[in-house]
């Protein structure tokens, strides 16, 4: 099939050829066939307009930021400084004191963990996560646990992907004194009710820290509506540059946080007595950022928001419905994570093949997925499973291409079985 | 095109119906082949007496490159020196690394000669001879990435 039939699925005014010719790499081939990205939920694809802004700053505004008083290092403060505001009004924060710089949301969630919590617990106090986090936001809590004796207490989680509720709320208690919950899962694709969460959490004064990784890219995030504390953002899932991020934080907690990390551009004076902080968000912006790659995620925001992401969730949502029923026909699959709100993920197994083998097999016909346990040991190990196939959608994505991913994994289960 | 080749029949075949899958109650030495990556994991059970391998076999639950891997290792194994064994890991990687090895010394060993052009699957192939080396040295378990 020629490229342009592939991708002519227009579904309520979307006109998805139109946003695939943002995204350059989208006309390359692999193996002689055209590149079928399902691997969003790893990392986006990223649109000429975060190439051009990192290329643009390189070419024609390159130099440090808050440093010089020439003209370049002036402009390139400036860039740097609309790519927070754009962020900030992304992500509906109050104002840009609460929006730092990270290289990720594994950045984020490492400086909530040492500068917020580890100070505040001790013996007897709790961290509370769910079932179904990633790594980033497992380990960083057992480092906190190991340095300061606190525990680390699980929310159960039901074997459709969905947080139990009633019994997160039997869990709370005063000695739970930080709760962290994934908002969209990238193993399963569950949406967690983390506004919600935030309320009841909220009734034990407890502070609230969410992994968006894998939300910003496919729904609306206001962190004033959801009412959480902190808010993790990575770039690179959503269509920015790899090693950007933001994390979001309420002024007055921030304020009364120590630095994370020391260095430059975070303090105000020096000596070898004492040093004293700079403010808010330079405090938590140690030595020379990711100046092009915060340029880039300025960019990238911009551009999901001209996109709209109403639009964005309700041409993904059907593509989603499309794909697990395509998915579905296939002999012996079976989805893992079958929430009733979910975004982007299709994660499966089929009997009698290994998620690996169908991964390389089906590389060979231009798609590619993820195979394995997506940084989410342990809510495999609940669905009885050591890793999975995991198709994850984009903006880009189309119904031919849901179609090449079903025809090429049946091809892999007859090669297989 | 390579992929069939990697995917050959003569694989797949052990991959289907592997040789010597079964825990063995009577080993000497065993060890636990995990790649933590992809979530291969196999144990790898030897009969060793004086130095001699009297036989293998393996258990787990892996990738068809992994498990074909097992099945023609262990087949392979069955009365060699131990000595030999350890030859026939380094020979097993160097095929798998584009380095020169002794075809005829490793046997139906070949039939992964493809995986050298998958990079990404080349820890699948070797995760039971890693194992096998383990449970050789008296490691309980090895990790690979
Ligand atoms: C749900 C989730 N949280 C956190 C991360 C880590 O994000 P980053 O790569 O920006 O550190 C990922 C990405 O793998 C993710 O999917």
């Amino acid at each position: 099939m020629p490229q342009s039939d592939l991708h002519n699925s227009a579904v309520g005014g979307w006109d998805v050829g139109a946003i695939r010719s943002n995204f350059p790499i989208l006309s390359r081939k692999v193996h002689g066939k055209p590149l079928v990205y399902l691997d969003t939920a790893a990392s986006a694809q990223r649109p000429s307009v975060v190439i051009d802004a990192v290329t643009n700053f390189y070419t024609g505004h390159n130099a440090n930021v808050h440093r010089g008083v020439h003209t370049l290092s002036q402009e390139a403060t400036e860039l740097w400084e609309n790519a927070r505001e754009s962020m900030r009004e992304f992500i509906g924060a109050a104002s840009c004191r609460e929006i730092i710089f990270t290289r990720g949301m594994t950045e984020g969630v490492n400086l909530v963990a040492q500068s917020f919590v580890r100070p505040r617990v001790g013996q007897g106090d709790k961290i509370m996560i769910t079932a179904m986090e990633h790594h980033s936001n497992i380990v960083p809590w057992q480092l906190v646990c190991e340095q300061t004796g606190a525990e680390l207490v699980i929310i159960p989680v039901n074997n459709r992907g969905e947080v139990e509720l009633e019994a997160f709320a039997e869990m709370l208690d005063e000695q739970v004194k930080m709760l962290a919950v994934m908002h969209v899962s990238n193993a399963l694709g569950s949406i967690n009710p983390v506004a919600k969460m935030c309320r009841m959490a909220k009734e034990y004064n407890i502070p609230v820290l969410i992994d968006g990784a894998q939300a910003t890219p496919h729904l609306q995030v206001d962190v004033q509506a959801i009412d959480c504390d902190f808010y993790c953002v990575s770039g690179h899932k959503m269509y920015g540059p790899t090693g950007s991020g933001v994390l979001y934080g309420r002024e007055n907690l921030l304020e009364a946080m120590p630095p994370y990390h020391g260095g430059g551009e975070m303090i105000r004076t020096v000596t070898f007595e004492k040093s004293t902080w700079n403010d808010l968000p330079s405090k938590f912006e140690a030595g020379t950022p990711n100046i092009a790659g915060g340029i880039g995620l300025g960019a990238a925001a911009q551009f999901i928001q001209g996109i709209g992401r109403e639009n964005i969730r309700t041409y993904e949502a059907d593509l989603l419905n499309y794909g697990t029923r395509r998915l579905e026909e296939i002999d012996g699959l079976r989805i893992i994570g079958t929430a009733a709100e979910k975004a982007s993920v299709m994660s499966f197994i089929i009997e009698g093949t290994h998620p690996h083998d169908i991964g390389t097999i089906i590389d060979h016909a231009g798609v590619a997925i993820r195979t394995g346990h997506h940084c989410a040991m342990p809510i495999l190990k609940q669905f009885g499973v050591v890793g999975t196939a995991r198709a994850s959608l984009g903006m880009y994505n189309t119904r031919e291409e849901i179609d090449v991913l079903v025809a090429a994994v049946e091809k892999a289960c007859v090669m297989l079985r | 095109m390579v992929l069939d080749q990697l995917y050959q029949q003569a694989v797949l075949a052990h991959n289907r119906e592997p040789k010597n899958a079964f825990v063995m109650k009577s080993a000497t030495h065993s060890a636990l082949g995990n790649n933590a990556l992809c979530g291969d994991e196999l144990q790898v059970y030897l009969d060793v007496l004086d130095e001699e391998i009297k036989s293998a076999s393996f258990n787990g639950d892996a990738c068809a490159i992994a498990t074909a891997s097992a099945s023609i290792m262990t087949e392979w194994l069955g009365g060699r020196s131990t000595e030999d064994a350890r030859a026939g890991a380094e020979a097993f990687e160097n095929m798998l690394f584009d380095r020169p090895f002794d075809r005829d010394f490793i046997g139906e060993g070949v039939l992964l000669e493809a995986v050298a052009a998958f990079p990404s699957r080349i820890k699948s192939a070797t995760l039971c001879w890693h194992a096998m080396i383990a449970a050789l040295d008296g490691v309980d378990e090895i990790t690979t990435e």
